[in-house]
């Protein structure tokens, strides 16, 4: 199946549209969709006030969340070459994440700031460990991608242990985790829009050479790339987008898996379409995963990593018993 | 003037994979304007020496020079890329993009950070897919070639990248006969055009009647070289393909050719 490029971009800004007004409008207080604009413009709307200073955010959030993760999986799955790559199978979100609450439980009073590099840090770590255990195993991506699980759940394990000794922190950090959007607020978007404002025009320069790297190192390096120099930007770009999402809401999984799949199926391998593509692709899962969240079984909120989770791994799975080059 | 003949001078090049030696301070030049080809047994080094001449691969020690102060492996990436294409033993093709786009990624060490081709890389392209006689595949999705279309396909992107130096690693696999012998011609059509061709090839024959220059490996090693004429004896093919064979001439080209002794194959009203 095959659909024409722009038609499908345009499709996803509409698919997106839709699920943003939703999203802002449901919620505890339920207010229709022809009102939301209303609310979101004219400070007298009685929903004004919860509108912008609740919903728009989180909403916004999520898009932001949804399109640095799924761009993240996008460059890691092009340039290791590895369809069940992503920074969540990698344990490259979870190494983000242990930062975070490494610096939460040794420096409750740290200032927001510091969550951004610290994850890109434990981002990092995480990825450097992943590629020296890893290291011969670069053409076998399913033994790759099996190092990057065992990681995640050790890196899993130490941030359970550290919230289990430190129980004060449980509660916020808890919903954090497991990929909530839920409380964020104005003062979580400067954490990850100037990242992504950075990060998606670097994406987009390296969009061409991403392509060549497909027809494999030899023929990208006789076509003049160097495509090691290719490689460590192009993780460094991955494994920073990630991480800018991991400090405003924790790990939400899969969508770094799922949307780069999804967009590739729909409209083939050329990465200057596939990254807005997949970028929107990743802001309507993360959206529509949290406006589900909270709509399915009100009034309890689920995060929307579980949402994602549960989409996600039967997903996961079904690449890998697919998959054919153990 | 010396280096003004060579395309590509070779000094003390040594070559390892993890730690075992392939190639061992190995000196060679190849002539501007010639059709080389490199012949040797199976795993004697023959790809490994062109991967490095093309900077697939490092050598421990050594240097590769186009020109007197052009040393490939310290040059800027795409600038070699303007000077030298590659047609690897083992392609890799991306499922889903169409020959045409396959073709067009030849133009890469021409075009700007996002891949635009301007008008002169398109005539470039449909004129390397006519010479590789692709163009009537032109928008069909590689993944539904056969091999040798593809083959062919790959050939088309060499020639897109419209470089004085070809390195062509065994181009006439998966081809059958007429093919091949179209693709030789073009080979010689495009050295007429001045460019210099290296091509390992495994047809001993084909390689006497099409090349200029004969290079003979073994063991990582360069035996012999020279025209065709002067290398290409029984006793080279005895010592290095351990294969016993009649040297002649060539009726066609009259240049050398091999026939193999017959040996151990029983004629066939024996073994009934
Ligand atoms: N990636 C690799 N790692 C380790 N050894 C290798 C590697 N590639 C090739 N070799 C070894 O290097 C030697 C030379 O290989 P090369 O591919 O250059 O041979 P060749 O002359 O091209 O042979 P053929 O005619 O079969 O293509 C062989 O002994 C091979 O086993
Ligand atoms: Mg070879």
């Amino acid at each position: 199946m095959r659909i024409h490029p722009t038609l499908f971009i345009t499709a996803l800004v509409a698919i997106l549209f839709c699920f943003a007004i939703f999203h802002v409008g449901a919620g505890a207080i339920d207010i229709p969709v022809s009102e939301v604009f209303n609310a979101i413009a004219s400070p007298i709307s009685e929903h004004y006030f919860i509108v912008n200073n609740f919903r728009l955010p989180r909403m916004l959030i999520s898009m932001l969340v949804g399109a640095s993760l799924a761009l993240s999986g996008l460059l890691i799955q092009g340039v290791i070459r590895n369809p069940l790559a992503s920074p969540d199978v990698l344990g490259v979100t979870s190494g983000a994440s242990l930062a975070v609450i490494l610096l939460a439980v040794f420096w409750p009073q740290a200032p927001l700031e510091l969550i951004p590099p610290t994850a890109l840090l434990g981002g990092f770590i995480a990825t450097a460990i992943l590629l020296f255990l890893a290291r011969h195993l670069l053409q076998r991506p399913a033994a790759f991608a099996l190092i990057g699980i065992a990681l995640a759940t050790i890196f899993s394990a130490a941030i359970d242990y550290l919230l289990t000794v430190n129980p004060l922190e449980i509660n916020t950090s808890m919903l954090w985790l497991t990929g909530s959007v839920w409380g964020r607020n104005w003062s979580h978007i400067p954490l990850i829009l100037p990242w992504l404002a950075v990060l998606l025009p670097c994406a987009f320069l390296l969009s061409f050479k991403l392509d060549i790297l497909a027809l494999g190192d030899d023929t990208a390096t006789s076509l003049g790339i160097s495509v090691k120099a290719l490689r460590v930007i192009t993780i460094i770009v991955a494994i920073s987008l990630a991480s800018a999402a991991v400090s405003v809401c924790g790990s939400i999984g899969f969508v770094g898996l799922v949307a780069p799949h999804l967009t590739r199926s729909m409209i083939g391998n050329r990465h200057l379409l596939l990254i807005p593509a997949t970028a929107l692709t990743g802001a309507i899962l993360v959206v529509s995963a949290d406006l589900f969240a909270r709509v399915l079984m009100p009034p309890i909120e689920l995060p929307a990593g579980v949402l994602t989770a549960f989409i996600g791994t039967p997903y996961f799975i079904f690449l890998l018993c697919r998959y054919k080059n153990w | 003037m010396q280096t003004q003949q060579h395309a590509i001078t070779l000094s003390d090049i040594t070559i390892n994979y993890a730690n075992k030696c392939i190639i061992e301070q190995l000196d060679l030049t190849i002539k501007k304007g010639e059709i080389t080809a490199l012949i040797g047994p199976n795993g004697c080094g023959k790809s490994t020496l062109l991967k490095s001449i093309n900077r697939l691969l490092t050598p421990k020690t050594g240097c590769v020079y186009l020109d007197k102060n052009f040393n490939v492996h310290q040059q800027a990436s795409n600038k070699v890329a303007q000077l030298m294409a590659m047609l690897p033993q083992i392609t890799q093709s991306p499922e889903g993009i169409t020959v045409k786009t396959l073709v067009a990624f030849g133009r890469a060490p021409y075009l700007n950070q996002f891949g635009v081709l301007r008008q002169h890389d398109h005539q470039k392209v449909e004129q390397a897919m006519q010479q590789a006689k692709v163009s009537d595949l032109s928008d069909q999705y590689i993944d539904q070639l056969s091999g040798g279309q593809l083959q062919r396909v790959w050939i088309a992107l060499v020639l897109a990248q419209d470089t004085d130096i070809i390195l062509l690693d065994e181009p006439t696999t998966y081809l059958d006969i007429c093919h091949q012998f179209e693709l030789l011609n073009l080979m010689v059509e495009l050295n007429r055009q001045g460019k210099t061709i290296v091509v390992v090839m495994h047809d001993l024959n084909q390689a006497c009647r099409y090349a200029d220059n004969l290079v003979i490996m073994k063991a990582g090693k360069v035996i012999t070289k020279g025209y065709p004429e002067d290398v290409f004896t029984s006793k080279m093919l005895k010592d290095v393909f351990n294969f016993d064979a009649l040297v002649i001439q060539d009726p066609e080209s009259h240049t050398p050719m091999s026939i193999a002794r017959q040996v151990n194959r029983p004629h066939k009203d024996q073994v009934v």
